[in-house]
């Protein structure tokens, strides 16, 4: 037999050599001193291996910024979706629901109450926007209630239902919540219902609003804001916690002081409007966050009328009173971050300690 | 397929399939979220004529596509950086000291794994979780008679170049002691 090479010797260690040719070498190794050699230096490489290989095991998790880990699945959840059937169960329902609703006459569909759980199957973002009512839609429906929150969770928007990307909608108290900042600036968040505030006890707390909004699978999050979200890995989760809302400083300019003197202004009165009993108290807002979803409170407010509600983004929460107004509170990178760009912004959220 | 075949599935090569994906990925994490996206793929298929050997084909491709994309690259830098400033740090006692060299020896090995040319990577790493030649074949779309040479390769180059890293960072160390 003439000498095998390094890659039979390799097959032959492993075992991946039919038994004929396995002997055949066996024989020849005993009796070649320089194929006994390869093979002991192939005995070597094969642990030496390995052991480098194993090395690679004692890895930390959360490398990977979070936002850049998702674009495989199709939602946080995923991990462990097959251990879940009732939130399968509740996925099939908003499919069967929306899908129902989605052949109804326009006119019927955009007066329903909606709400789509966490979880539920995944729109796109377009769609999303394209169910939003428009403002003035949702503040008569704000005036009109003065009940007690209490989501529609039977029933369905008209969700367009795209690919995997995720998206999720939701509205408290009939309302739906509305997109009003771009949707470029939309990267993280879920919905949540308020029934959850109910079940953590926040009902008896001062004020509670919110929700709210959607989520752009990690693909589209990436394309949507790569420079807010991609150079701070950690900033979606970071953002829970609580922040102290102070009015919106002024920023240089003559154009943009004239600006923020009107928004200054606003803020003032944003702030009487949310606590005329004390409008010396800067209001504290607390964004937590369940299953993917982030649930913005609002403390400190003595207006508790809950009619109110809100929407929120990773970085921007917009207040809708009952009177019909809007304040617009940008959450604060740290203490220092300024309010930059277009549009009003009437407080700044910088962080504190939770009470 | 069904429930129960996938969970039959899933027990049986999850571990070996999340643990071949942190070893090409360097990230927990990303491992596991690559081996759902498999497994859900699975769910999806009648049946598998060769189950480990599909797995590890799908998960395979699936991390090959995401690695081509720019923000995979631009994370996988910041942890390369990461790494470069782990090595730089001095230990100060035993136990840091001991930290600090785990972490050189796991900072090497990566580097040495990256080195090997991408067949050669995927075929060690997947003999690593047991798959025997006909499979990491199927997987990698080679024949099997080449999986013998592959692997050979692969296994001297890795441990050749694992050893020749050492030794520049031992060499390293001991240059940075007499300095100070």
């Amino acid at each position: 037999m003439k000498h095998p090479d390094e890659g039979t010797v390799h097959a032959w260690l492993d075992g991946a050599l039919e038994d004929t040719e396995a002997r055949e070498i066996e024989a020849h190794v005993r009796e070649c001193a320089e194929c006994a050699a390869m093979v002991a230096e192939a005995r070597g490489f094969i642990a030496a291996s390995s052991r480098i290989v194993s090395l690679l095991d004692g890895v930390p998790s959360r490398v990977m910024p979070p936002v850049l880990v998702r674009p495989v699945v199709a939602g946080r959840n995923a991990r462990t979706w097959w251990r879940s059937p009732g939130l399968a169960a509740a996925a099939l329902f908003c499919i069967t629901t929306a899908t129902w609703l989605a052949v109804r006459p326009a006119p019927a569909i955009r007066e329903m109450p909606v709400t789509a759980v966490a979880g539920a199957p995944p729109v796109s973002p377009a769609a999303v926007a394209q169910t939003a009512l428009p403002l003035s839609g949702s503040r008569a429906a704000a005036k009109s209630s003065t009940a007690e929150p209490e989501v529609a969770r039977s029933t369905a928007a008209p969700l367009k239902i795209a690919d995997s990307k995720v998206a999720e909608q939701t509205v408290v108290d009939g309302k739906r919540t509305a997109l009003s900042p771009p949707l470029d600036q939309i990267t993280e968040l879920g919905g949540v219902d308020s029934t959850a505030n109910a079940r953590r006890g926040f009902r008896d707390r001062p004020v509670i609003q919110l929700q709210a909004v959607t989520v752009a699978s990690a693909d589209a999050r990436a394309e949507a804001a790569p420079a807010s979200v991609s150079s701070n890995a950690s900033a979606p989760l970071a953002l829970v916690g609580c922040y102290q809302l102070a009015p919106a400083p002024t920023i240089g300019g003559a154009i943009a002081a004239a600006k923020t003197s009107a928004s200054r202004a606003m803020a003032g009165a944003a702030l009487a409007a949310l606590a005329p009993s004390a409008p010396a108290a800067a209001p504290t807002l607390r964004l937590t966050e369940s299953q993917g979803a982030y649930i913005a409170h609002l403390y400190g407010a003595s207006n508790t009328d809950p009619a109110r509600w809100t929407t929120v983004t990773p970085s921007l929460v917009n207040l809708t009173l009952s009177d019909g107004r809007t304040i617009r509170v940008r959450i604060a990178a740290d203490s220092t971050e300024a309010p930059v760009g277009a549009g009003r912004v009437d407080f700044i959220a910088k962080r504190t300690s939770c009470p | 397929m069904n429930d129960e075949a996938l969970e039959r599935l899933f027990k049986l090569y999850h571990l070996p399939l999340v643990r071949y994906l942190t070893r090409r990925l360097g990230d927990r994490d990303w491992a596991e979220e690559v081996a759902q996206e498999t497994f859900l793929r699975a769910l999806r298929q009648d049946a598998l004529q060769s189950e480990r050997s599909w797995l590890f084909a799908v998960a395979t491709n699936l991390v090959r596509d995401e690695a081509r994309k720019d923000a995979r690259r631009r994370a996988r830098l910041q942890q390369l950086a990461a790494e470069v400033r782990d090595d730089v740090n001095e230990a100060v006692d035993v136990d840091e000291e001991q930290t600090a060299e785990r972490s050189r020896d796991r900072t090497l090995a990566r580097r040495a794994v990256d080195a090997l040319a991408e067949k050669d990577r995927l075929a060690l790493l997947m003999r690593e979780e047991g798959l025997d030649y006909r499979e990491i074949a199927a997987a990698l779309e080679l024949s099997v008679g080449s999986i013998g040479t592959t692997l050979s390769r692969a296994r001297r180059r890795l441990t050749e170049t694992y050893e020749a890293m050492q030794a520049e960072s031992a060499a390293r160390m001991g240059e940075r002691d007499e300095a100070s």
